[in-house]
């Protein structure tokens, strides 16, 4: 079951990459482009737990460094996006938040997001960090992520709950409780 | 409390592995990864671009709703005059034909291009500004290559894998093109500043006097790459910048729209000699929209 699982969440991934490189941008809303993926891997974490969530996180950030049309610094999604998955599971994993705080701290991740690429990409003096835009970046992000939080968050949920009936302690930070 | 030491070390993991690919990636050593990534994931974007396509039409077509009734009709009359035309004889076919054939070899100031689609952009809150196109070095594709549209300069090919290639947009933080002020030998430096549709120019010369509506087009590196000469790249919409700060500063939208590409041109052979200000949409009148700048006329 955990290699069907695996399975899916690779294709839910690559379906949420795609669908970011794709469609996302030709709806030429203002700021950020809405990230689908960043999204996807938060709901792993709040479905799946930290560990699962930076793994996703760190897979799905490696992609986005590697995938064309990337030119940026290469690990800085990897970077970015483990550290969300890893906090949505610590966050949110086996906890009964509410649909309404979920969604917002889903977007406050994203938002967080924007400010850490900006800070990684100062540290290592990435010249395309632009600082004056850091503002509305973040305030755009957090509102798409927000109403794309609002549909993914439940659709990850189910398809990790249905692959997963039982979770049969295979996440390693349950023995250590 | 679930934050225990093992998911930590995991935690730990995957930042350091993260870390050391930034810091190995910025030695330069993550160019062959792209490549390979490339080669894999660049068809898939190509596939999921084209299943996509309605949706992406769709899309850009609510973006132009306001005008749908003007459009319609001038569609209509359009539609007339097409169907009449395709009446006519097989001779104004076989002469389309041929003027396309050479369209295609001269191209626009008789720079030899290759067509391709956009398939992919980067998500902005990257920072950068590229997107994917679905030509590669099977179709002649280099690197440091122009890339223009219909309208005027796009920006350069920046990597290349062998059906894909990414495009650096003139808007990129990271983007600089000598440019040229219309019909003179004044040149400044264009920059993309991370707006999405807004260049800065910065003037070499500090005498340099702009004004609103002037027009550059590029300047032309030394041997045509990565940037060839004549291309045109946009109209001054501001003045700003100190003066007597270092250089003339002043605003430019570009002449391409970079922020709803879609069909482009790679110009794989550069003209013999610099077209100089000829590819320049005719001077605004009041009829033509696309390049008129009235609004912000000086």
């Amino acid at each position: 079951m955990t290699a069907l699982r695996g399975v899916a969440v690779l294709v839910l991934l690559l379906t949420a990459l795609l669908l970011q490189l794709t469609v996302l941008p030709r709806f030429g809303l203002p700021g950020a482009t809405p990230d689908l993926l960043l999204v996807v891997v938060a709901a792993l974490g709040l479905a799946g737990g930290e560990v699962r969530g930076a793994g996703a996180g760190f897979a799905a950030g490696l992609a986005l460094d590697l995938v064309p049309p990337a030119d940026g610094v290469l690990g800085l999604s990897a970077l970015v996006l483990t550290a969300v998955g890893y906090v949505a599971g610590v966050w949110g994993y086996e906890r009964d938040r509410g649909a309404l705080l979920t969604i917002g701290a889903v977007s406050g991740l994203a938002a967080a997001a924007v400010v850490g690429y900006a800070m990684v990409g100062g540290v290592v003096a990435d010249p395309r960090i632009v600082w004056e835009r850091v503002p509305l970046l973040v305030g755009t992000q957090a509102l798409y992520a927000a109403v794309l939080a609002a549909f993914v968050v439940p659709l990850v949920g189910a398809l990790v709950r249905r692959l997963a009936p039982q979770d049969t302690g295979y996440e390693l930070g349950r023995y250590d409780r | 409390m679930r934050d225990t030491r093992r998911s930590r070390v995991v935690l730990s993991l995957l930042l350091v592995v993260s870390l050391t690919i930034v810091v190995v990636g910025l030695r330069g050593a993550g160019d062959g990864a792209r490549e390979g990534a490339a080669g894999v994931f660049g068809p898939l974007e190509s596939a999921a671009a084209a299943i996509v396509r309605p949706v992406s039409d769709f899309i850009g077509s609510i973006r132009t709703l306001g005008s749908k009734d003007e459009q319609i009709a001038a569609l209509q009359a359009e539609n007339d005059a097409l169907r009449t035309e395709l009446n006519t004889s097989e001779y104004a076919r076989t002469r389309a034909r041929e003027l396309d054939e050479l369209l295609h070899v001269a191209g626009l100031g008789r720079y030899r291009t290759v067509p391709a689609q956009v398939v992919a952009t980067g998500p902005a809150q990257g920072f950068g500004r590229t997107v994917t196109i679905d030509a590669g070095t099977l179709d002649g594709i280099k690197v440091d290559q122009t890339v223009l549209s219909g309208q005027g300069m796009v920006g350069k090919v920046v990597a290349v894998a062998s059906t894909t290639a990414v495009v650096q947009l003139l808007t990129d933080p990271t983007s600089t093109v000598g440019a040229r002020l219309e019909g003179s030998a004044r040149v400044g430096l264009l920059s993309g500043n991370g707006d999405p549709d807004e260049l800065t120019l910065a003037m070499l010369d500090q005498r340099s006097s702009l004004t609103v509506g002037d027009r550059l087009v590029s300047k032309g590196s030394a041997g045509g790459d990565p940037y060839v000469p004549g291309v045109p790249l946009g109209v001054i919409t501001s003045l700003g910048g100190m003066p007597g700060g270092s250089g003339r500063v002043a605003t430019v939208q570009p002449y391409a729209d970079l922020t709803a590409l879609d069909l482009v041109g790679v110009v794989v052979e550069p003209p013999r000699t610099d077209p100089r200000d000829a590819l320049l949409p005719p001077v605004p009148s009041p009829a033509t929209s696309s390049t008129s700048t009235s609004g912000t006329g000086s």
